[in-house]
């Protein structure tokens, strides 16, 4: 079990060096010239061509990309076009504005995602079932930054209970965006954790559950929630990857201070390190999640644990037999 | 796995004009009126599919409806106005009617739709069959690699093509292509695999048959479903993510109608002019929602053992 934990974050190590690779790569054909950036459009030719030799612009592709990997590892993301400073004090700003958002994003997809699909299932064709049907089917298809505007039209300017854009009133800050962004996952969690419940409610341990006498409570929350949550878990961790990436679109409705926002304006800028440093941040933090997922995985569900047992015991014999 | 055509059909052979339709053909036949009438027995489908062919209609038809020079040019004399019985949605901040606007953006974003779609189909299949009928090397490292580009979020990733190639329609319709590809070339892969144990592929093989003709008349046909399943469910979120590049300025460049970029244009208004922010954000939904009903439509009639 622990090893299959560690296993899963050494592989980890291998896919994140992997996506910085594309990121990199895809980025580095960025059309930009950072020394013109950096020393302004009237400086010499001779001037800048010592600037690109001194950033090691001159160098090949794969040569630059490991200069950079190695100024990672040593906690060094690359210093900022525009500001000249370490893109690592920018990223350590922003940071947190995103993390609260996303993190809150997700706890409200979690618990009202679960909850409003919960309900939608057991009380199946009834009227609260078709109204969340048809609920989580329109907020699938609101694209969120329309649903940012409007919900400002509405709540900052017409009623003005809360602030339209940046973060210095606190958690109000925050109402607006959360909501925004987390919608549509919550339809997609809503949907998803019905039909698994569905699924698992009518098969014969629930009727045997119910049978001898359980709560149903007991039976929905215990039984057969356990044993639906599998899918409901994959949705959750993908949707992660959405919010995340729908937090760049949030932030810029909402104003911000984010590393969606940071993202966003470095791109306008052609501030390639700022861009290159937000996307590993942004892209480590999907990663952890679908590490988290993946372990989630083995502590819910028995199988999973024993296949893993089971494989690696296949495995040890395999080596076995043609070791003798 | 899902049948989409169960059994191959007859080849045409030229200089035998009037053939007798085969058993095949008509099994075929058959299949497909199936397929029809399950579709239209899923009343939020079939809705589904009037909402598109409206939004369709509207975009083949937009020359008919309102002149493109009204769309782009500005006029400065009539900005800002509310919606009154000449500008129905009223104008936008250069004076441009915002109706016509959305009229002709419609044919912007659903050219970004189908074309990201058919990139990422054609890319998908491609690689999918390739890893998914051969196997080995080839197919461990195209699908590591496609699981290193599941790792990225897929807004975010678009978002760095983007800023690569630069701005523009056919820029953003390659950077959200390349984003969906890898969720076709899984979808392939796994039919492909399914696909290639079925006997009648074996048949073909002892039949002599190439490996160009298996995957073209055997593999591909077969595969059909489920890439049907997989676009018509991703078109809503391609619509979602090409209007949320545009809505942030790395998208569609004005004076282009496209309703995300027409949004980000209504921002600077909104004070003034709030009309200016419902049209735009109306029609992305209406789009996205007819995609959406209609792909679980599609997914239920073609599979009814996954229906819900």
């Amino acid at each position: 079990m622990v090893k299959y934990v560690i296993k899963r974050i050494l592989i980890l190590i291998p896919i994140m060096i992997a996506v910085s690779f594309i990121v990199y790569g895809i980025l580095y054909l960025t059309p930009s010239d950072p020394a013109r950036l950096m020393l302004g459009a009237s400086a010499p030719d001779s001037a800048l061509e010592q600037l690109r030799e001194e950033l090691g612009l001159n160098k090949p592709f794969l040569v630059q990309y490991l200069d950079y990997m190695k100024g990672v590892f040593h906690g060094n993301f690359g210093v900022s076009y525009r500001s000249q400073q370490s893109v690592f004090l920018e990223i350590e700003a922003r940071l947190p504005v995103t993390l609260t958002l996303a993190v809150s994003s997700i706890i409200v997809v979690i618990i009202f995602g679960l909850l409003l699909g919960i309900i939608s299932a057991v009380k199946q064709y009834k009227f609260i079932d078709k109204f969340l049907t048809v609920f989580s089917m329109c907020a699938a298809s609101i694209p969120s930054f329309w649903l940012g505007l409007m919900m400002m039209l509405l709540f900052a300017q017409n009623l003005g209970w809360l602030p339209s854009y940046g973060v210095t009133d606190g958690w109000k800050s925050y109402v607006m965006p959360v909501i925004a962004l987390s919608l549509p996952s919550l339809a997609e969690v809503i949907r998803m954790t019905r039909s698994a419940m569905l699924d698992t409610i009518n098969q014969d341990y629930i009727r045997t559950a119910r049978a001898k006498g359980l709560q149903e409570s007991g039976v929905i929350w215990k039984h057969a929630l356990k044993n639906a949550l599998m899918p409901i878990i994959t949705v959750i961790g993908s949707n992660f990857g959405s919010l995340l990436g729908g937090s760049v679109v949030t932030e810029t409705v909402f104003s911000l201070p984010g590393l969606g926002n940071m993202v966003v304006s470095s791109i306008r800028t052609k501030d390639v390190p700022q861009v290159m440093a937000g996307t590993l941040v942004i892209a480590a933090m999907f990663c952890l999640i679908l590490l988290v997922v993946d372990v989630a995985y083995t502590f819910i569900d028995p199988r999973v644990r024993t296949n893993y047992i089971k494989e690696k015991k296949a495995a040890d014999k395999g080596t076995e037999v043609k070791g003798s | 796995m899902m049948h989409w055509r169960k059994k191959e059909p007859a080849i045409p052979v030229e200089g035998k004009p009037n053939r007798i339709p085969s058993e095949d053909e008509e099994f075929i036949e058959q299949e497909k009126f199936e397929f029809w009438h399950r579709f239209c027995e899923n009343k939020t489908a079939v809705l589904g599919m009037v909402i598109l062919l409206i939004i369709v209609g509207t975009a083949i038809f937009a020359p008919l409806i309102s002149n493109y020079d009204i769309v782009i040019t500005q006029n400065l004399d009539i900005r800002t106005l509310a919606p009154n019985s000449e500008h129905w949605f009223g104008t936008d901040g250069y004076g441009r009617d915002i109706f016509a606007r959305i009229i002709w953006g419609a044919r912007t974003s659903l050219l970004i739709a189908f074309a990201t779609i058919f990139i990422a189909c054609v890319v998908g299949m491609f690689l999918g069959v390739l890893c998914g009928y051969f196997g080995g090397m080839i197919d461990t490292v195209v699908m590591r690699i496609v699981d290193v580009f599941m790792c990225l979020p897929p807004l975010l990733f678009s978002l760095s093509i983007v800023s690569a190639l630069g701005n523009g329609m056919w820029n953003l319709i390659m950077a959200v292509g390349i984003t969906m590809m890898p969720y076709f070339t899984r979808v392939v892969r796994a039919t492909v695999m399914s696909v290639a144990t079925m006997d009648y592929i074996e048949a073909a093989k002892s039949n002599g048959a190439t490996n160009l003709h298996i995957i073209f008349r055997h593999i591909i046909p077969n595969c059909m479903g489920p890439i049907i399943v997989e676009a018509t469910i991703s078109l809503s979120s391609v619509i979602m993510i090409a209007a949320g590049l545009s809505f942030i300025g790395l998208g569609v460049q004005p004076p282009t109608p496209e309703w995300g970029s027409m949004l980000s244009d209504a921002r600077e208004y909104m004070r003034k002019a709030p009309w200016m922010v419902m049209a735009p954000g109306f029609a992305i939904m209406l789009t996205s929602l007819s995609f959406n009903l209609m792909g679980d439509g599609v997914r239920d009639a073609l599979d009814p053992r996954q229906k819900k």
